[in-house]
């Protein structure tokens, strides 16, 4: 599913107009970022909770030539579903 | 992730940027996330443009064993979901990442050393006080600039104490001028009646010379501190106890002066005796005062009377003298120490480098020290995180320590033996 398609879908179901879904959308993506970027947790009820995770620096070595490099450490994105989302999928 | 936004947090935050209202919002969010589990239902992707995509993802069934029983079992397969988030908002965030992380790292203790000095010095050049810290021989580079601005500085604060210093030992000699004249004039007083032309010579050189002698002292003085002031604090320390040193002598000297005049006179009474018989060890007797304590046709009680005037004199004259042999190697340590600028003291690090492509620790000793040899020191001050010398990751922070020029000299037999040493246990241990 694509975003055009998630739209439509809600602007169905809802009765709003695509463009007034179309920025509700974006806001909710703005408001999604900006909290993420402030290390907050975004709940989506019934769906599940984007975070992020702090990913520590780590040696890889390369398999052919056994060259070791160090991975910087970083932060991640990560989604984490909620018991709703995996009882729904759980059961379909 | 301590914080979590909630729902109602979220809702509010969306209205506020979407400009909606309440019901309005409220009725989105939910069909949003309806839509979501809808749309990974069906097509198992969700594709959001500005945030990312939403994937299920199968996990097959697998076999495993009951830690138990040691029966076979299988964990059955499942679906999970997983975000990708967009390119841009991935690199976003590891920026954030990247801000927040190094922020630790740039508080690298020579700056703040270097700071701290900086005040230290400034409020030192307020009070014109010196501290007894050890650090500030180890300003770093500071000592060049300061040295300009602290001169017209400090002469306030110095002249304090020179003041001081300055009135003392004129007080001093003071007291002297008169024991030692009037010990004089007796003894020449007797003289002037046998014969004229010694009396006249006695009084003469002696006023002559300590007046001569005090107006040195002074300048010795005054030029010597003014130089000294731009220096480290340890060097106005030993410049400060030599002046309370010398304001103590000059304060003795002055509070047992009558005391010592009474002594000189009373030996001037039993001298007095003798010295009358002859005139001319007399006038030898004020020139020994002047350059030579021992002449030769002088009777052994009229030396012994000089001699002791002459060591109380010496006093006074050691005052200067020990100024003078002391400033002297104190400046000679102060230019040596200004060029060098030892501002490191070991077990400091003087940088902190990333291992790149084609590197090795050999490299960056070279790069440091001047020296591949000397790599065994950086090993040997970053061994708690690196591995195998010979193979270190790419990208390892590596802290290079600060070697004193005898550890750097690579001919130095005691380094030598160091390396060596430091080799053997690296080269067993892997």
């Amino acid at each position: 599913m694509l975003t055009k398609d998630l739209i439509n879908n809600i602007a169905e179901a809802t009765g709003m107009t695509k463009r007034h879904v179309t920025d509700l959308l974006s806001a909710t993506n703005s408001v999604i970022i900006e909290s993420l970027m402030s290390d907050k947790a975004v709940p989506l009820q019934g769906f599940g909770t984007l975070e992020l995770r702090q990913k520590n620096e780590r040696v890889i070595v390369h398999p052919r030539t056994g060259e070791r490099n160090i991975v910087p450490a970083k932060k991640q994105i990560s989604f984490r579903p909620s018991a709703n989302l995996k009882d729904t999928l759980k059961n379909q | 992730m301590a914080e979590k936004m909630t729902w109602i947090e979220l809702r509010r935050a969306i209205m506020v940027r979407s400009g909606g209202n309440q019901k309005e919002i409220s009725s989105f969010m939910d069909e949003l996330v309806k839509q979501l589990i809808a749309g990974l239902r069906t097509d198992k992707v969700v594709r959001i443009s500005g945030l990312g995509s939403f994937k299920m993802q199968t996990v097959a069934p697998r076999k495993s064993v009951n830690v138990a029983t040691g029966e076979d079992i299988v964990i059955p397969g499942y679906e999970k979901v997983a975000f990708v988030p967009e390119s841009g908002v991935k690199e976003l965030v590891m920026n954030l990442k990247e801000a927040t992380e190094e922020k630790p790292e740039p508080a690298t203790p020579l700056q703040k050393l270097g700071a701290q000095a900086d005040e230290i010095v400034g409020l030192l050049a307020d009070l014109g006080q010196a501290p007894k810290k050890v650090d500030e021989p180890a300003i770093p580079q500071t000592p060049e600039t300061p040295e300009i601005p602290e001169t017209p500085e400090k002469p306030d604060p110095k002249v304090e104490p020179e003041p001081i210093v300055a009135p003392e030992p004129v007080k001093a000699p003071e007291p002297v001028a008169p024991v030692v004249t009037p010990v004089v004039e007796p003894v020449v007083a007797p003289v002037v009646a046998p014969e004229p032309v010694a009396p006249v010579v006695t009084p003469v050189v002696e006023p002559v010379k300590e007046p001569e002698k005090e107006p040195v002292k002074e300048l010795e003085k005054e030029p010597e501190k003014e130089p000294e002031k731009p220096k480290y604090h340890f060097l106005r320390d030993t410049l400060i106890t030599l002046t309370i040193l010398l304001l103590l002598l000059a304060g003795a000297f002055y509070f047992f002066r009558q005391e010592l005049t009474k002594w000189v006179d009373s030996l001037r009474e039993k001298m007095q005796t003798p010295v009358e018989q002859v005139v001319e060890p007399v006038v030898t007797d004020t020139t020994a005062v002047v350059d030579i304590p021992q002449e030769p046709d002088t009777i052994a009680t009229d030396t012994i009377a000089v001699e002791e005037v002459h060591a109380e004199e010496a006093v006074i004259e050691e005052m200067p003298v020990v100024e003078e042999q002391k400033e002297e190697p104190v400046k000679a340590e102060e230019v040596k120490a200004a060029p060098e600028e030892p501002q490191y003291k070991e077990g400091d690090v003087i940088a902190t480098v990333r291992l790149r492509k084609g590197e090795d620790l050999s490299k960056i000793a070279r790069r440091y020290y001047g020296h591949g040899d000397l790599w065994v020191f950086i090993y040997q001050f970053n061994e708690d995180h690196l591995g195998d010398p010979d193979n270190v990751a790419i990208g390892s922070r590596i802290k290079v320590p600060y070697l004193t020029p005898e550890q750097r000299d690579i001919t130095n037999p005691k380094t030598k033996q160091q390396i060596h040493e430091l080799y053997q246990q690296y080269l067993q241990k892997n």
